[in-house]
């Protein structure tokens, strides 16, 4: 099946590479008998990423790293997402990177053990409360277990701040997760947990989070296209009324509105990894990946009927997984109003400047 | 800058000799911004300028100011252009607001079609036509009992000595009481496979026995309609390519329409919704301008995601085309999504009007003198023609996904 073929971002190798890697240590079997994945995949999930060198993909080489780029990247966290790898990859592999130099000596040092694997970085996505001994509270933390440091971006008037602390110290209560790919936990930290903070304007910001935005993008697209072939395949085989269920029409229908959006998804998101720095590319791509595998994943349940919506089939890891990341970061629909009001204010700025021009006695208005 | 300094553009010619792309545009758009004006003078009005008399004097104006046949062959009178100069070309067509074509079946599908099958002697005949726009083509495929089922189609033509006798009924056919020549699918033979028993014909419609019956849109304009064939002649030199061998021609003249009726289309799908804004930002409700409405704003916002996904799949259609990949089945997710878009579009404008949305296309108190509203009620139509939605999900399944028929 066309679906299948991956085309790669920047080297085919590579991604064949991580597509095998990751399908063999694929949680899929053992999450759907009841594991959990903070437990049975988080170590060893993260082991095999350092022990592939992908931890430090985007590190330089001065500092033990493979200094490659997005597109590399993206070739691999494809097919996490696609295989459900268990793990703060993108945000520890690639964000950290970019933050680093503003850290310091601190930044350079997590650059080394990122590059060793010895970094893991979770991310508060909840507002921290402080306890009556003047703890940090944070009440949930993505990927918290096994994670050494944890991200929290605190969203200010004019900026955005990026606070790091370490784990050391600190008291963590695992937490039931939505999404079972993903740990969560709540974590009182210790009081001198705060290593590093940098203050940045909302566009400095938004530059820094660009690469996690696309590796967003890219990480939606291999969960909806691994829920779009697993659907495909069932349709195929399942049959009622005598009948394989792939032939009825409202089935191929809603197929084709899969394939459509994946394919919508899939331009948009390796338009954006070819260019790195553009805002709207980034942004948009994130918009189209999170709406396709929002919808791709929840149809992928549907066309499995009672057994799709059974924990033993893992059709719903994928829903949630999406789900998640459709949420994360200030969520899709912030980026949606941002790219709309940025190309609203350019047009009508732009508008502006040519009725003045044409107020002046020349330029014709149609 | 003052009128001594007032350019005039270059000639045709020398735009489409331009060293560089950039040139290339800089040329045309200077050329559009030129003429259009000229040509139109008191009538240089949006609403004004798609009137079909207009459109018509102005493809007339394109076409003899040696700007058809882009992309076609010298050995045929054509002008060689790279495809990237064509969506150049159509870009700037768009940003220029020049109105869309009348004889887009003759430019766009039938030219391509008789240069890959037509012999010598019908292309001496038809294609100079063409690119002087003298004679207007039309398209009979659809039959009242033969649309989406296209191979079932009746209308019967039988060999008689030097002549077809055609005999039959199309129905829905574009333009056909303008149409001078009518590019033609008939039965030629009701034996074996459906498919092989048609054939292509290129009717006169002077002919004696052709009758023909506009009929009304929801737009109330009468662009389409109904030609009945009564025992007409066609000369056997009209049969283009051999008896029988009609479907295989009709499937490459559609992929014809790839590039000459997607990429136009998707192109001003993007000054549409730049439009739309204005419209937003000058249209008043509540004493605020529209545009601070955050429901049209994220409206706004969707509809920018889904033209920006379709800019990247006109520009990968064309490297395709341009490496010579055939067109897959992402064509149809393409037809899809522009359509289903370009409605969203109109549909959201006709939200931002608030209560002048009632006026009739036909009405001059409506916005932009009922532009909107015709193109609100022509997207409806876009969903249907070429091939539904449906088929075009029934396409993907069956040949993309190989789901069983
Ligand atoms: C503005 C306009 C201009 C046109 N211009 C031309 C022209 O110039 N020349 C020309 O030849 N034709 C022209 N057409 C006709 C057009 O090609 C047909 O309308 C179209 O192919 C559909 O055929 P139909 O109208 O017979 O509808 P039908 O085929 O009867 O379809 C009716 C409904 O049934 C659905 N349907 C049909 N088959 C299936 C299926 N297998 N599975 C699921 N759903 C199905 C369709 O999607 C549609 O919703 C034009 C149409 C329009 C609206």
């Amino acid at each position: 099946m066309t679906q299948g073929i991956s085309t790669a971002y920047s080297d085919q190798v590579l991604r064949d590479a991580a597509a095998r890697t990751l399908a063999e240590a694929a949680p899929n079997a053992a999450l759907a008998q009841g594991a959990d994945a903070s437990t049975a995949f988080a170590e060893n999930h993260w082991r095999l990423a350092a022990e592939m060198g992908w931890t430090g993909i985007m590190v330089p080489e001065s500092h033990g790293g493979l200094g490659l780029g997005l597109a590399e990247t993206a070739d691999i966290v494809e097919e996490m997402g696609a295989q459900l790898f268990c793990g703060p990859y993108a945000l520890s592999a690639v964000l950290l990177p970019g933050l680093a130099s503003h850290f310091g000596a601190v930044g350079d040092a997590l650059l080394r053990e990122l590059a060793e694997g010895s970094v893991r970085l979770g991310v508060a996505t909840a507002e921290p409360k402080s306890d009556a001994e003047g703890r940090v509270a944070l009440p949930l933390v993505e990927h918290a277990a096994g994670a050494g440091h944890i991200l929290h971006l605190v969203r200010e008037e004019g900026g955005v701040s990026f606070v790091l602390y370490r784990t050391a110290g600190a008291t963590s209560r695992a937490l039931q997760p939505m999404d079972p790919t993903c740990p969560i936990a709540s974590v009182t930290l210790a009081p001198d947990a705060e290593i590093a903070r940098v203050r940045c304007g909302h566009d400095e910001a938004e530059r820094l989070l660009l690469p996690i935005h696309i590796l967003t993008a890219v990480e939606l697209v291999g969960i909806a296209r691994a829920a779009f072939e697993r659907a495909v395949v069932h349709v195929r085989q399942r049959k009622q009324f005598g009948e394989v269920i792939g032939r009825f029409q409202a089935i191929k229908h809603r197929l084709a509105d899969g394939f459509t959006l994946l394919s919508h998804a899939r331009l948009a998101v390796s338009d954006a990894v070819q260019r790195p720095g553009d805002l709207d590319a980034a942004q948009i791509a994130r918009v189209i990946a999170a709406d396709a595998a929002m919808k791709i994943t929840a149809d992928c349940i549907q066309l499995h009927g009672g057994m799709g919506f059974s924990w033993e089939t893992d059709a719903h890891f994928y829903l949630k997984r999406a789900r998640r990341l459709h949420a994360s970061f200030g969520g899709t629909a912030a980026l949606r109003k941002r790219a709309g009001d940025r190309f609203i204010e350019s047009l009508l700025t732009t508008d502006c400047d040519r009725l003045r021009k044409a107020d002046a006695g020349r330029e014709e208005v149609v | 800058m003052n009128a001594l300094s007032a350019k005039t553009a270059s000639s045709p010619a020398a735009i489409l000799a331009a060293s560089t792309d950039e040139a290339f545009r800089a040329g045309i758009k200077a050329w559009f911004a030129q003429e259009l004006p000229r040509l139109a003078g008191d009538r240089y009005r949006a609403a004004e300028m798609q009137r079909l008399a207009f459109r018509r004097e102005w493809e007339d104006h394109v076409c003899r100011s040696g700007l058809s046949g882009l992309g076609w062959s010298e050995a045929v009178g054509g002008r060689p252009l790279s495809l990237t100069r064509q969506a150049i070309y159509h870009q700037e067509y768009a940003r220029a607001k020049a109105p869309l074509a009348v004889n887009l079946i003759g430019h766009g599908i039938v030219g391509p079609t008789l240069i890959a099958f037509g012999s010598q002697e019908q292309k001496d005949r038809f294609i100079p036509k063409l690119l002087s726009n003298e004679e207007i083509w039309c398209q009979g495929y659809s039959e009242p009992n033969s649309g989406s089922d296209l191979a079932s189609l009746a209308t019967r033509a039988e060999r008689r000595g030097d002549v077809y006798v055609l005999n039959g009924q199309k129905i829905w056919t574009s333009f056909s009481h303008l149409g001078d020549w009518c590019f033609l699918l008939a039965r030629t033979s009701s034996e074996g496979p459906r498919q092989r028993g048609i054939s292509v014909f290129l009717v006169d419609m002077r002919l004696p026995g052709i009758r023909v019956r506009p009929i009304r849109q929801i737009t109330g304009e009468a662009d389409y309609g109904e030609v009945f064939f009564d025992d007409v002649e066609v000369p056997v030199a009209c049969r283009l390519g051999e008896e029988n061998a009609g479907w295989g021609i009709a499937m490459a003249a559609a992929n014809f329409e790839r590039g000459t009726y997607f990429i136009p289309r998707i192109v001003r799908l993007q000054t549409e919704l730049e439009d739309l804004v204005r419209l937003a930002a000058t249209t008043e409700r509540d004493g605020r301008p529209v545009i601070h409405d955050p429901l049209v704003r994220d409206a706004i916002a969707r509809l920018f995601c889904d033209a920006h996904a379709l800019r990247l799949h006109a520009d990968r259609m064309l490297k395709q085309a341009e490496e010579g990949v055939p067109p897959g089945v992402e064509g149809s997710a393409v037809k899809l999504l522009w359509s289903e878009t370009h409605q969203r579009l109109f549909d959201l404008a006709m939200d931002i009007m608030g209560p002048a949305f009632q006026y009739g296309p036909q009405e001059k108190l409506a916005p932009a003198e009922g532009l909107w509203h015709r193109d609100y009620l022509w997207t409806r139509a876009e969903t249907i023609l070429a091939g539904t939605s449906e088929i075009q999900r029934n396409i993907i399944a069956e040949r993309g996904l190989e789901l069983p028929r």
